[in-house]
């Protein structure tokens, strides 16, 4: 169980994490999403200990994580894979690990070998460890305490594809043992294959939490038509929310609602089917296009809302290829 | 059981534990087992060479541990800075601190782990110069003094580099200073007698005088330059690292 009620954190005069409260619950998967320099590492930094908040607490467990008497052994934390000092072996690292914490070193080697490191990777150093390797060490010293609580920051970066699947099936089976699994990352390939729970970051502020299948049901639908702006005229009239997406456009209706205003409107469609195939990118999208441009973003919807579709205006254009040069 | 029961049931690592594991870490890391091994060697070298070309009570036991003491507390202040500094240039310490949240206790066990480190070398030395001054030199003659000094000489240095690399949290900065300070002040305290007076409560560079067997200690110089130089770094750079984040 991990909360965070109102975690704040000011750098400057720049809030990077802005009253943040979630609840991850045993049994789930968690992924806490964001585009980069959105807040999350801050966050999870918070809540383990590492920073100190301006303001809100964090509880691992029923408590702050710094009470807790040998914290590797509940909750393994991993905030950042190449954090780890290249002049050491992978197995010494892992072993520095293990007897800080109190596990029987001889567990090392068999550790090494669940996160797929052969004997021949452990005798090197990590410096000359890929990014992939470096996660399966940093994983290897998470799961080795044997704790009820994951906390991983960006676990699936620099994996090859065996080792991505390899990780979800592992987060998995952790979850379904009761276990609380709270990951971040920028990759909504990963966590929509991984998480059940979602909570959106953006510019510090949680924009939207809850459970995966509830935050996508309401993407509405995908509609396409050589027409487009005859679409838009004949959704406008039907008074259907709407915005671009790629060719076509994400409208906020199911498709019987969508297929009826383009018959009434009179254009020929293309393609019509639910949302949810691209939901959670859209969704990530929609709760995310202010960034760059604070002063005309609107107000995020509050946490907890099923938030979707991104009102009747659709974002502008994006410039034509070459425009930026 | 309870959620509080289950974070509870672990016993917080002891502090032996974590002077074991920081003892590890000064040893496991390539630069600090290659500059542990050249301090060996040039030990090693400068007892064998004292004891066989010095004459006199240069070559007997007590001068020769006291060279081995200054080589020495030339190369462990370094080895003792980056097992404070890795924790930071290599981001090691958001493993560290993750897994002990008590960032004193870790620095507790750093410290320890330090002292370990002079005392080893302190008895090693002392062989050492009994076994050349004995079989090569003028002969084993070694005072209290002898020992004493060479030791609190080494004792200090070592406690002066870890103060630094924790105030400063980077090696180049830590061992910068730990080196280049002592000349700047004493290259200062050359210009005019009034200013030595000042100087001379916090000058680096006369510890081998003031420690010297020859006369006895100045416990005033000696004690606020340690307090200066080990001291009041250690106290701020745990204050520092107790308010600071984590990255």
């Amino acid at each position: 169980m991990i909360e965070a009620a109102g975690l704040s954190k000011r750098f400057g005069g720049q809030m990077a994490v802005d009253d943040a409260s979630f609840t991850c619950a045993p049994g789930t998967v968690t992924g806490f999403l964001g585009p980069n320099g959105a807040g999350k590492s801050t966050t999870l930094r918070m809540i383990c200990g590492l920073a100190h908040p301006t303001a809100g607490t964090a509880t691992v467990l029923g408590g702050p994580y710094r009470r807790i008497a040998n914290p590797a052994r509940h909750v393994g934390v991993m905030l950042d894979a190449s954090a780890q000092h290249s002049g050491r072996t992978g197995r010494e690292t892992l072993r520095l690990s293990a007897e800080t914490m109190g596990v029987d070193r001889s567990r090392v080697p068999e550790w090494l070998e669940r996160v797929g490191l052969d004997p021949s990777a452990a005798k090197k150093r990590v410096g000359k460890y890929s990014l992939g390797m470096r996660q399966r060490l940093g994983l290897a010293q998470v799961l080795i305490g044997e704790p009820q609580v994951l906390i991983l920051d960006e676990p699936a970066n620099g994996l090859d594809p065996q080792g991505i699947i390899w990780m979800r099936d592992l987060l998995r089976g952790f979850a379904q043992g009761g276990g609380t699994v709270l990951l971040s990352s920028h990759l909504l390939h990963e966590v929509d294959a991984i998480a059940d729970q979602l909570v959106l970051i953006n510019r510090g502020r949680i924009v939207a939490q809850g459970a995966k299948a509830e935050l996508l049901a309401t993407s509405g639908s995908y509609v396409r038509s050589p027409d487009r702006s005859g679409l838009e005229r004949a959704l406008h009239a039907a008074g259907i929310q709407f915005s671009a997406s790629g060719d076509g456009l994400l409208a906020d209706g199911d498709g019987e609602r969508v297929g009826a205003a383009a018959h009434s409107g009179g254009v020929a469609l293309s393609e019509l089917r639910g949302a949810d195939g691209g939901g959670l990118e859209q969704l990530f999208l929609s709760l995310t296009s202010d960034a760059g441009e604070p002063g005309t973003a609107p107000p995020p919807p509050p946490p907890g809302t099923t938030a979707a579709g991104s009102g009747g205006q659709p974002p502008p254009p994006p410039p034509p290829p070459g425009a930026l040069s | 059981m309870s959620a509080a029961g289950a974070t509870a049931s672990s016993p917080r690592p002891a502090l032996p534990r974590l002077v074991a594991v920081e003892w590890r870490k000064m040893l496991d890391t390539r630069a600090s087992l290659w500059l542990v091994a050249i301090t060996a060697l040039g030990v090693v070298g400068i007892a064998i060479a004292q004891a066989a070309t010095a004459t006199g009570s240069d070559a007997e036991a007590g001068s020769i541990f006291q060279t081995c003491c200054g080589i020495a507390s030339i190369l462990l202040p370094i080895v003792v800075i980056l097992l404070v500094t890795s924790e930071w240039s290599q981001r090691a310490g958001l493993i560290t601190f993750a897994l002990v949240p008590a960032r004193s206790r870790v620095i507790a066990a750093k410290l320890m782990a330090a002292v370990l480190l002079v005392a080893i070398t302190v008895v090693v030395s002392l062989i050492l110069a009994l076994i050349c001054g004995g079989a090569i030199g003028e002969g084993t003659a070694l005072s209290g003094a002898d020992a004493a000094n060479g030791a609190l000489y080494l004792l200090i240095n070592v406690v002066i580099g870890f103060s630094l690399g924790l105030l400063f949290m980077s090696s180049p900065l830590a061992i910068v200073l730990m080196f280049a300070a002592p000349i700047v002040i004493s290259v200062v305290g050359a210009i005019s007698a009034s200013i030595n007076d000042v100087t001379q409560w916090f000058d680096q560079s006369e510890l081998p005088d003031l420690i010297s067997a020859n006369a006895s200690i100045d416990w005033g110089r000696v004690g606020v330059t340690a307090l200066v130089w080990a001291a009041l770094p250690l106290v701020l750079g745990l204050v520092r690292l107790q308010r600071s984040d984590i990255d």
